[in-house]
């Protein structure tokens, strides 16, 4: 943990500060006063800001129909909802690509447009508004409106008077999430953005991996992670203002069909909406991949087992796949063990210690993966052994994103074993080892293949870290995706768009895999 | 004066309110009383315009309200368990409907003085409803109701959510309340001691029905049908065959007061505070239990017929020597105290 993350961190600000090995603030000054520093801060924080705005309006209708009616296709449309927000964001940017990009089947150009960013966040996060503030809303007491109605209020007083102020605190904390995600968007921005536009995590990477100014990099990165430090906090604030008042409103709701004609069209125009938002871009990016000149075809996702080397990757693409299921592999394993040990701890020592232990943690998901990857690449190379060559070191930079995941999913289930089942057990006359055996394991495994699938899922679609630390001759894929994608010519981009619906299969198998592993219970995670 | 005609109300495959005709004339006070799923709290949905008609017509001094928004009915609703408006503090709580008027901040401010004078409430008009005892809220409930000067108010089990020795006391300060007022009032409650204490009359639902509407001392002097009669807590209930003036039931022969035109089958209840121990009674009973009820001793008692079943009789003794339970009685039965009730 401390070798992996804390060192690379710290090499970062220490590169920020002190450039020369001597404390430099004057010339760190000198870069964030640069025109271009403060365009790229401003810029990093308007798109976040405005795409967050967007999914908020777009989910918020999609969130009221899903906490008060009932009608077909209700649980499987809400499912699917979730699936763009575990997606890759190459593939969501692949996918954008191909609905609004050079081959666009509609003859949309939004490609290099702010237009395409702010879109592809709205696809990305709605599922986030639409699960948290629909949490809370379907928990509302629906009479709480009517009472308002009752007392002459218009259905928008009722909404703006009373339902909005109760659903304030989900909204603000779907906001603060979906803020923070936009707000370290990489992947989404590098491929969608152009050369036109850049957040702070893509002017990291150009400055550090195209114009080697790791000075002017690792001060961005300093910004970056105090932006990040006051975005945290204000998050948790936001969370724990008005929870009481919102609870006092909770009852449990019954959906119910709609039964108006108004309340029939506004519940199929929502769901026309979200399949169209979250459906269209990842049919276009199915059928591009399979739409080959002069009808359809798998001739793209042959070309990708056939082994043929492609200018940008130096290898077959075959091979790409081969060292994404590997390196998932062994995230996989190292990460659910990891976790599983970082759990066990969290969930058996109480105070500040467990609580600072689970905080740091938690730490490589709020820095973003980009400066998780430039502090490797910065600070691995100084150690005696160069770590940047080890094959190893694409696993253990995921593993670093995928134990949050694990943990989360553990720790709750740890403390949820009753200690009164261990004392029922060991009366029964069963020792501690098989207490263990019988109770903890079966109780803990399903906990356990949940995180598995989440480092699994995670490590596949892990693309900023990954960009810094990878080598050219094994790239994963998602970086085979970013770099076919770069390539100009039909056969390129055709089999980008194979290995993304290829990547996009994977996660999918993962994540369902994932959802049926976890108890009932835990539906909310 | 609001009339429902003919009023249906489905909810997707079943029915909630079945053609419900029903009168509340000008300045009366009408209970609504039936078991709870009976249709009471859709019912007045329906009346506030919350619950869409699948048929039949709600009208307001003759004008028929299909067309007007809930929003523009003028009518006051409390809902059950209260539903305030958990952000707000009281006095805000209460003029929520006067702001959606646009009353003006000094006449709203005065009307929010008064209606929490009306029910007690001054002082309280800072708090949150979440560090209010559950009679506060009823009453800072009553109090947003009556804000607006509703040309109708309608309570949902204003106290179904309070502890038995509260209610007492607030049924009585409603009571007054509602006299002082002078509005219609449509009162729901699964109490039938509420029901009678509070309405002129009473209407009686059964399974999206009205059963019957009638004044509270008619309605527990003679309910209508065996359904009012279990309701009301009513439970010597038997068949019976009524030839002339004599009515035969599992206790025997009985007599009866006025059975012109009423012959043949029927069902039969008899009050249990019409029978009398005589020594010579032509009821042979057995006594089960004995339990003491302050104004009156209530006897479990059965009675062996011929075929050697038994019939159980509830009968409440004011006796000056009360029988304990083993003991052996004979009984008659006042005539007066049997009713005769229709076949289901």
């Amino acid at each position: 943990m401390f070798l992996f993350f804390v060192y690379p961190v710290a090499t970062i600000l220490l590169r920020g500060l002190a450039p020369e090995g001597q404390l430099d603030l004057a010339a760190t000054l000198a870069i964030l006063t640069r025109p271009f520093v403060l365009e790229v801060a401003w810029f990093t924080h308007l798109q976040a800001l405005v795409s967050t705005v967007l999914t908020v309006l777009a989910a918020l209708p999609a969130a009221y129909v899903f906490a008060r009616f009932e009608f077909r296709g209700r649980r499987l449309l809400s499912a699917a909802a979730l699936v763009p927000f575990v997606l890759p964001t190459v593939v969501v940017a692949a996918a954008f690509l191909a609905l609004v990009g050079p081959r666009s089947p509609f003859g949309l150009r939004l490609e290099h447009t702010i237009w395409a960013i702010l879109i592809a966040h709205v696809f990305y996060n709605y599922a986030v508004v639409l699960r948290v503030v629909g949490g809370v809303w379907g928990q509302l007491d629906p009479r709480l409106e009517e009472a308002a109605r009752v007392l002459g209020a218009t259905r928008w007083q009722a909404f703006r008077k009373v339902t909005l102020p109760l659903l304030r605190p989900a909204i603000a904390s779907a906001s603060s999430i979906v803020f923070l995600f936009t707000f370290t968007s990489f992947g989404v921005v590098l491929i969608l953005g152009g050369p036109t536009f850049a957040t702070l995590e893509v002017e990291i990477y150009r400055q550090a991996a195209q114009l080697l100014d790791l000075h002017v990099a690792a001060t961005l990165a300093l910004v970056q992670m105090v932006a990040l430090a006051a975005l945290l906090l204000v998050n948790s604030r936001f969370q724990e203002r008005d929870a009481v008042r919102t609870r006092f409103a909770r009852t449990r709701v019954v959906l119910r069909r709609p039964r108006t004609r108004g309340e029939r069209a506004f519940v199929l125009t929502n769901i026309v909406v979200m399949v169209a938002l979250l459906g269209l871009p990842l049919g276009v990016l199915v059928e591009r991949s399979l739409a080959v000149a002069g009808g359809y075809g798998l001739d793209y996702y042959v070309a990708l087992f056939q082994g043929a080397t492609n200018g940008a990757l130096f290898v077959p693409p075959l091979e790409a796949i081969q060292n994404s299921l590997v390196f998932a592999a062994v995230a996989t394993v190292l990460g659910t063990v990891l976790g599983l040990l970082a759990a066990h701890v969290i969930a058996t020592q109480r105070g500040l210690l467990a609580r600072a232990f689970d905080a740091l943690l938690t730490l490589p998901l709020g820095t973003s993966a980009v400066i998780l990857g430039f502090g490797f690449l910065l600070a691995l190379g100084s150690l005696p052994v160069d770590l940047r060559v080890s094959p190893l070191l694409i696993p253990i930079a995921h593993t670093l994103i995928a134990v949050p995941f694990v943990v989360r999913a553990v720790v709750p289930v740890m403390r949820s074993i009753d200690r009164r089942l261990h004392e029922a057990a060991a009366v029964l006359g069963s020792s501690p080892t098989r207490t263990w055996r019988v109770i903890d394991l079966p109780i803990i495994g399903r906990a356990c293949l949940v995180g598995a699938g989440f480092s699994f899922a995670v490590s596949l679609g892990e693309f900023g870290a990954t960009l810094f630390i990878v080598r050219p001759d094994t790239p994963t894929m998602p970086i085979a995706i970013f770099r076919l994608l770069g390539q100009p010519g039909a056969l390129a981009f055709g089999q980008a768009m194979a290995m993304a619906t290829l990547l996009m299969l994977v996660i999918a198998v993962a994540i369902f895999a994932i959802d049926r592993a976890r108890l009932p219970s835990q539906a909310g995670l | 004066m609001l009339r429902l005609t003919g009023v249906s109300v489905r909810f997707d495959a079943t029915t909630a309110l079945e053609s419900v005709d029903l009168e509340v004339r000008d300045k009366e006070r009408l209970s609504v009383l039936g078991p709870s799923g009976s249709g009471k709290s859709t019912l007045l949905r329906a009346i506030s315009g919350l619950e869409p008609l699948a048929s039949g017509r709600i009208d307001w001094d003759g004008r028929d309200l299909a067309g007007v928004p809930v929003h523009e009915r003028g009518f006051g609703l409390m809902f059950q368990d209260y539903v305030l408006f958990p952000h707000l503090d009281v006095a805000r709580n209460v003029r929520f409907g006067l702001d959606m008027a646009n009353a003006g901040r000094d006449k709203a401010d005065a009307r929010v003085a008064e209606v929490l004078e009306l029910v007690g409430l001054r002082g309280f008009e800072r708090r949150l409803p979440t560090e209010l005892s559950g009679g506060e809220q009823q009453r800072v409930a009553l109090a947003r109701a009556l804000a607006l000067e509703p040309r109708l108010l309608m309570l949902d089990e204003p106290l179904g959510a309070l502890d038995r020795s509260l209610r007492r006391s607030l049924l009585d300060e409603l009571s007054d309340l509602f006299t002082s007022l002078g509005l219609p009032i449509v009162y729901v409650t699964h109490d039938h001691e509420e029901a009678l204490a509070i309405g002129d009359r009473v209407a009686l639902m059964h399974d999206g029905r009205i059963e019957a509407v009638l004044p509270p001392r008619e309605l527990w002097q003679r309910p209508p049908t065996e359904f009012a009669a279990r309701f009301l807590g009513f439970t010597n209930i038997f068949d019976a065959v009524v030839e002339g003036e004599v009515a035969t039931t599992p206790l025997g022969a009985v007599g009866l007061d006025n059975a012109t035109g009423a012959q043949g089958s029927h069902r039969v209840l008899i009050r249990p505070d019409a029978f009398r121990l005589d020594t010579d009674g032509p009821i042979h009973a057995f006594v089960r239990s004995s339990t003491f009820r302050g104004d009156h001793t209530l006897l479990r008692l059965s009675v062996a017929k011929a075929d050697e079943t038994e019939t159980l009789l509830d009968v409440e003794a004011d006796w000056p020597v009360l029988p304990a339970a083993g003991d052996r009685l004979r009984l008659t039965v006042d005539a007066s105290g049997i009713l005769l009730l229709p076949l289901t």
